[in-house]
This record gives structure tokens, sequence and C-alpha cells, in this order.
């Protein structure tokens, strides 16, 4: 039996220790949570069997039970040998072993170092239970997404453009002539552009070749894209009207951009609505009091018929807009019958009966728009033939100076050759071909020559040559003293290019069509007749802006804005 | 009438910031419908300008709301009045701006500006939601119990169940010391939001102790019926306390949102106006 001292020490504040002790008698000491224990600690951190503690002799033996290690002076053992002064780690206990008083072979002293704790505080510490307590946080992705947009959208672009060097600021096409062999791509000192992420919309398809160079048209900060930055590609783009006749404030005091708004996707940024034009010819006088041009709304609605330029005088050259319903008559100086031509049954030809179509004389000039003129020798002379005599070669279809100096031409050469047969001749013009011809008949032979050019050129220019097809008028100046490379005789055919010189009209795109659906050709007796169709023949496809079951046709499908002729914007 | 501030807000003076809106709305589709510009609509045009400065103002104003809602001197009704604007103006943004872009979009800033906007106001539209729903659900799963009341309950369960379990086996008693030390309530913000706890050490222990029951002497099967009881309660407790804690996180966590992309909103409108101007 021992009798052991066991004194309990609580800390209920920072300073104050109670301590409560207590007398027990017993084999050995048991330590642990178990009631049947002789020491009694109350923790569940402790094992209900802890440890024992007994007398061995004069010695004291602190053993371990149970799985649960001891610490002995910081030592962890198992079984130990203790004295007064010793320290015995239990779990959050800690025994010292003391000097044992009077009437008692034992002592010790219990304390908790290690207490639980407050549980609320303890839960408190490890919960976290609103936002505010975790790591999201409104004030720092505020600033963070503030200051990351304003540099990378705002800041670094705006020091690009100011830090952009020289060689950024060309033109691939402008300095192409002044660029170095060899320079390759303009040289950039960072791989992106900077500004890039400002591009409002996807550039036209066309400018797309300079798109990746936004300084080429942005070129001052705050400033409008200048005229002079399009002009400086855009050299001989025309004025819509003379800006001295007409100096109209719409025409002239006017921004590209006005117009032509780029980034606007890959679509073309050239303006297709009638309003713009409408806007002014809707009622033009007001704009322009001189102006000849008729008022248009409207394709379908409201289109003054054609007026085509019509050739009135080809001796002086001139021409006139006469319209459709005025009968206009186109002077051309040259008789040519369509309904002749085009006979069912064929005309007369060297090689028979020939019938003709349109496409045998018209063809389309390159690129379709517009046919080739009509060619003499090409399209005429196979059966309409330039002879004046018998064996003489065919005459030119050129100047009327040209076809009396071929004729003169080949009547000399007969007189210089000799031995013809002609009893009205000279005997010099007759004598034996290839002798020489006497210096004192040269008076004779010129005035055979001369007679039997008059009349060859008489003949040349008569109805039945020249005069089947054109106006022909003796009143020229001639050569002074009848001398060789003049003639009296006159020939002016003036054939119109373009009728409707305002529009543009691509034969090419209406190839579906045929020839005489528009031109009456076969009902036209005389080249005087303006086999234009009317106005209401395009209206059987095309109609306004807003036409839903026709082809929608706005101005600039067959009118341009920009003019040539009228200076440069 | 209703007493919460929030929903006051919605109805203030007969919903006044509602027909405002409504008009703002109105007047600007009639505008765009009527608006024949020259090529596609865009923000370039006289009716894009104009829609795109009363876009920038209102977007403006409402975000110094975020500066007014701190100045509680100006007074409930005052404060009443500036949600309600906030939240009907803000939602009349959707269709004031998106006019403004004349439906082009593409990779820059200026659609950057644009959709952080409609994030901010989805993020807003939730803060309404947030509003009207979270409060009420709170205060039923609550049971009329305050949320310090409920760690009041489960602490002081946690040191009933030391001193039930002090005479029982040392297994139980890990298990008890486990729930007693290592459960929480809440934890990072994915964790508050979700409202649960996966292997939470309270309902681990309450199933363990369960099948350590039948291995207890039979003078100790009073006290694990008792810690049973414990564990058990605590467990229902730890519920509506998280169910609690999540309703907060939902009715919070869209500040979270909305406050930051406003931000982010400010910068993107600020490069967006100067870029245009800038490469006019």
């Amino acid at each position: 039996m021992m009798k052991c001292l066991v004194a309990h020490e609580t800390r209920r504040t920072k300073d104050a220790v109670s301590r409560r002790e207590e007398e027990i008698t017993a084999e050995a000491l048991r330590f642990g949570r178990g009631a049947e224990n002789e020491v009694y600690l109350p923790d569940p951190r402790v094992p209900l069997q802890f440890a024992r503690l007994r007398r061995v002799g004069d010695r004291l033996v602190i053993q371990a039970e149970g799985t649960a290690d001891l610490r002995v002076n910081g030592v962890v053992l198992r079984t130990a040998s203790v004295s007064p002064g010793d320290t015995i780690g239990l779990g959050p206990y800690e025994i010292t072993i003391d000097e044992p008083p009077e009437g008692a072979d034992t002592a010790i002293t219990v304390r908790l170092v290690e207490p639980l704790g407050d549980d609320l505080q303890q839960l408190l510490a490890r919960s976290q239970t609103g936002l505010a307590a975790t790591r999201l946080s409104k004030r720092m992705w505020s600033w963070a997404l503030f200051l990351g947009i304003f540099a990378v959208f705002l800041a670094l672009p705006i020091a690009a453009f100011f830090l952009r060097g020289t060689d950024e600021a060309v033109s691939p096409m402008l300095l192409e002539a002044e660029k170095p062999p060899d320079s390759g791509e303009p040289r950039r000192w960072l791989p992106i552009r900077l500004d890039s992420p400002w591009i409002s919309g996807e550039i036209s398809g066309p400018h797309k070749f300079i798109a990746k160079d936004c300084n080429l048209c942005h070129q001052k900060a705050f400033v409008q894209v200048p005229n002079e930055a399009c002009l400086a590609c855009h050299k001989d783009v025309g004025q819509h009207a003379d800006p001295v006749k007409f100096p109209l404030a719409t025409l002239v005091q006017v921004r590209c951009q006005q117009c032509h708004k780029e980034h606007e996707g890959p679509k073309p940024i050239i303006r297709a609505d009638q309003a713009l034009c409408v806007a002014c010819h809707g009622d033009l006088k007001r704009q322009a009091a001189k102006t000849t041009l008729m008022d248009t709304a409207d394709f379908e609605r409201h289109h003054p018929d054609f007026r085509p330029n019509v050739m009135v005088d080809p001796w002086t050259r001139t021409t006139k807009r006469i319209g459709l319903n005025a009968q206009p008559r186109e002077m051309s100086n040259v008789r040519f019958s369509h309904k002749k031509h085009l006979v069912a049954n064929g005309v007369r030809s060297p090689k028979g009966k020939q019938k003709l179509g349109c496409g045998d004389c018209h063809q389309p000039a390159p690129g379709g728009a517009g046919m080739k003129p009509i060619d003499m020798e090409s399209h005429c002379q196979a059966c309409h033939a330039l002879d004046f005599e018998k064996n003489a070669p065919s005459l030119p279809h050129r100047r009327p100076e040209a076809v009396e100096a071929t004729i003169r031409g080949y009547y000399s050469a007969l007189a210089i050759r000799g031995g013809v047969k002609d009893a009205d001749a000279p005997p010099a013009v007759r004598r034996r071909a290839g002798t020489p011809l006497p210096v004192t008949t040269t008076k004779d032979v010129l005035a055979w020559v001369n007679k039997r050019t008059s009349k060859g050129v008489a003949f040349a220019f008569s109805k039945a040559r020249c005069g089947f097809c054109h106006e022909v008028r003796k009143d020229g100046a001639g050569s002074a003293g009848g001398a060789p490379g003049g003639t009296k005789w006159r020939i002016k055919a003036l054939v119109t290019d373009r009728w409707l010189v305002k529009g543009n009209f691509d034969h090419a795109s209406h190839t579906a069509v045929t020839c005489m659906g528009c031109h009456k050709a076969t009902t036209s007796d005389s080249s005087g007749d303006v086999l234009l169709p009317p106005l209401a023949s395009c209206r059987e496809c095309h109609g306004g802006e807003k036409a839903t079951a026709k082809v929608p046709s706005t101005c600039i499908l067959c009118h341009d804005f920009h003019l040539s002729g009228r200076g440069r914007m | 009438m209703p007493t919460d501030i929030h929903e006051a807000a919605l109805v203030y003076r007969g919903f006044r910031y509602l027909k405002l809106a409504v008009l703002m709305v109105v007047a600007a589709v009639v505008a765009y419908v009527m608006h024949a510009p020259m090529g596609s609509p865009n923000g370039g045009t006289w009716l894009g300008y104009t829609l795109g400065g009363a876009g920038a103002l209102l977007i403006v104003w409402l975000a110094y709301f975020g500066i007014r809602k701190r100045r509680y001197q100006s007074g409930r009704g005052l404060l009443r009045g500036w949600l309600s604007a906030h939240v009907y103006l803000g939602l009349a943004l959707i269709i004031i701006v998106t006019l403004h872009t004349g439906f082009q979009f593409g990779w820059n800033i200026h659609t950057l500006a644009y959709a952080l906007m409609i994030l901010v106001i989805a993020s807003g539209i939730f803060g309404i939601y947030a509003y009207a729903r979270y409060p009420s659900l709170a205060s039923e799963s609550s049971g009329g119990m305050r949320f310090d009341e409920m760690l009041l309950a489960i602490a002081e369960i946690d040191r009933e169940c030391r001193q039930a379990s002090l005479k029982l086996g040392q297994e139980i008693n890990q298990e008890v010391l486990r729930s007693c030390q290592q459960t929480r309530v809440g934890g990072p913000a994915y964790r508050q939001l979700s409202g649960t706890e996966p292997d939470c050490p309270t309902t681990r222990a309450l199933g363990n102790v369960r099948g350590l029951a039948a291995q207890v002497p039979a003078e100790d099967a009073g006290d694990v019926r008792k810690l049973l009881t414990l564990l058990a309660k605590k467990v229902e407790l730890l519920a509506r306390a998280r169910a609690l804690v999540q309703f907060r996180a939902l009715w919070n966590i869209w500040l979270y949102a909305h406050i930051p992309l406003s931000f982010a909103l400010l910068a993107a409108l600020l490069a967006h106006i100067v870029s245009v101007f800038f490469y006019w």
C-alpha cells in the first residue's frame, strides 16, 4: 500500500491557480478517464486507463497502460523510474513528482496544461460564415479589372500611337517607288498592333490590303479621316458636277466619309441608296437653276424618258439630246436600211442568197458592255464593192482625198507604162508598152490622166458607189490649181457612238434578252431611226429601289456619281 | 405596404422609374425603326451617338449609385428612390445600348464594353432575384433561431457530448473529439454557396458511434444513447446553420460580380469612347 498526496491545480485566469488536494491510499495510483481510476483525468483526449504509478522497493515506477505513451521529462517512454522533481506528461496533463510531506510516502501535482478551450470560440475560429471572410474581394477585383482594361485597351494603344516609328506610317503602295528594294514588310517594334482592339468593324474588301495600317487613314488623334488620305490613292476620282458652274456646298464642302462609310463589313462602301440622289435630283432646279437635267425620284415611278444624244448635223458635228417621244432622227449622213438587210429569205450576195443576223455586223467590244464600230471592209464590202474600172484595184474606204489619189495614181501608172487601148488617149499613152515616154508629150499625158481621173472620181462618188450609202457634197476647197492630193468631194459620216451619254448600259449582262427584244430593227427602213427601246421596255424587268417583283434598281445601277470631264475631287 | 427596402424600391412612387424606363425604351425603339441611316445602322449615326450618349450617361449615373449607397445620411426614402431608378433604368440600358450597337459586334473594345454591360445587368438581375427570394427562404429555414444562437447551441452540445462520452471507450471518444474540434460551418466561398459539408466530422461521428454502440457494455448504454441524441441534434443544427450561411452567401455573391464588373465596364466604356474619337 502507498499513501499519496494528490494535488489538482486548475488555472482559472492568467495569474490565479486554484489547488485541491486529496489523500489516496492504494496499491498503486491509476491514471485515466475511467471513474475507477485513483487519479481521475476528465478529458476526452485521455484514455480510460492511461498509466499506473507504484512503489517498487524504495523506487517509484510509472508504467504506461494500453497503447498511449508517457513523456518523462520530455522523453517518450513506456516505463520509467521517477523521483521528486520529475515531470510526467500524460496527454494534455502534466504530473509532477513532489517531495512527500510528513505522513505520506508520495506526493504529486496534476495540472491540465492544454485545456480544450472555449467551444464557441473554436467553432467560430474554424468557420467562415460570410463571404466577406473568404478570399473573394470586391475591391481587389474592381481595381484589377479597371486598371487591366484601362491599360490594355486605352493606355497602350495611345502610347503606341505616339511612339510609333516613322517606318510604320508608310503605305505599302504609295511609297512603293521610294522603298528600297528588298525592304520587305515595314518593321514594327512589336509583333502585334496595340491599337487592333480599337477596330470598330471589318474593313471593306477592297481596302483589306491596307487593313493593318490604321494610321494610313487615321493620321491625327481626334481628327476625322481627311479627304487627302483617300485622295492619296484615288487621285483621279472626278467631280459630280463642274464645281465652277455648280458651286454647291453639298458637292464641294463634303468629306469622303460622309458617303463612304468604312468598317461596316466586307461589302463595298459605295452608296447605292436612291435617297442620296433624289435629295437633289428630285427637284434639281432648286439646287442648280442652270441645269438642263430633268428631275427624277424613282426608276419605276418617276424617271424621265430617254433623251438620246443624236447627231443633228454631221457637217458641223452638232449633237442634241432629244426625247424619244419627240421622234429624234439620227442624221448620220449614212443611208442604211436594217429592214432590207434583215429580210427573211436573205440578201443577194456574190455567194448567192445570204441570211443576215444582228451579230453578222454588230459584235461586242472587249468587256462586252458596248459594240465594236461597224467596219466597211469587214461588214459591207463583200457585197458592196468599191471598184471603179474593170481590172483596176478596189478603192480604199477612206477619206475622199485618198479615193481621188488612188484613182489618179492608177491612171498615172497606166500612162507611164503605155499600151493603153483608148481611142481618145494621146499617142504617148497608146505607145507600145514598156517603150520610153518622150519628154515632149508630158502635157498631153497629164491632160489624159486628169480627164480620166475626173471621170473616175465622178463615178466613184456617184450613187453607184460612195453615194449609194453616203451623203456626198462637191463643194470642197480642193487643192490649189487642181494639184494632186486634194479633192472637191466631201463625205461626212458621223454615227453617234453612244446615244445615252448619261447612263451606262451593259450588253453583256443582258444576253438573256434577244437583240430584237429591245431594238426593233426589222421594221426600220431608215438609218435615221433611233432604234432605242423606250423606258417602258426597261421597266418590264427593272423596278425602283423598293421593288419586290422586279429587279430593285437604284440610280447607281446605270448612273455614276463621280464623273469624268468635270475636274477632280 | 412592403416594408423591406428592396421590395419597396420596386414599387417606389407608383412605379415612377419603371414608367420612365419604358418611355425611354419606346422612344429609342421608335427612333431606331424610323431612322434610315446611310448604309447600315451603327453607333456612328446621329441616332447612334444619341443612344450611345444616353447609355454612357446612364451607366455613369447608375455606377454613382454605388457611392451614393454608402452615404446613409441621405435617408432611407431617398435611397429607395435611387435603388428604384438603378433597377429600372439599368434594365432599360439593355435595349438602349443594343440599339446603339446597331447589332454590329466583333472582337474589339466596343463589343467588350457591351458584353461587360450585359454581364453587369445580368448580375444585377440575379441581385433583384436574390433580394426577393433569399431573405424569406433564410428566415423559413432558420426556424426562428438567430445564427449566433445556432452556433452557441452547437458549442453547448459539444460540451455535453464530451461530458457524456467521458466514461466511454477510446474509439467513441476519438469520434467525439474530432466532431468537437474539426466541425465547421461555412468555409471558403464555394463551400458557403453549396450549403453542404461533405465528410462532416459530426455526421461521421454520429454514424461511427452508432456502429460502436453495440460493443458498449450494458452499464454504459445510457451514456451512448444520450451521446447519439446529442450528435443527431448537432447534425440537424449544423444543416440549418449551413443553409443559413448558403442563403446569405447567395444573397450577397452577385455583388462580387456586379461591382468588379461595373468597374471593368467603366474602364471599357472610357476606352470605347476615347478610341472612337481618337480614330474618328
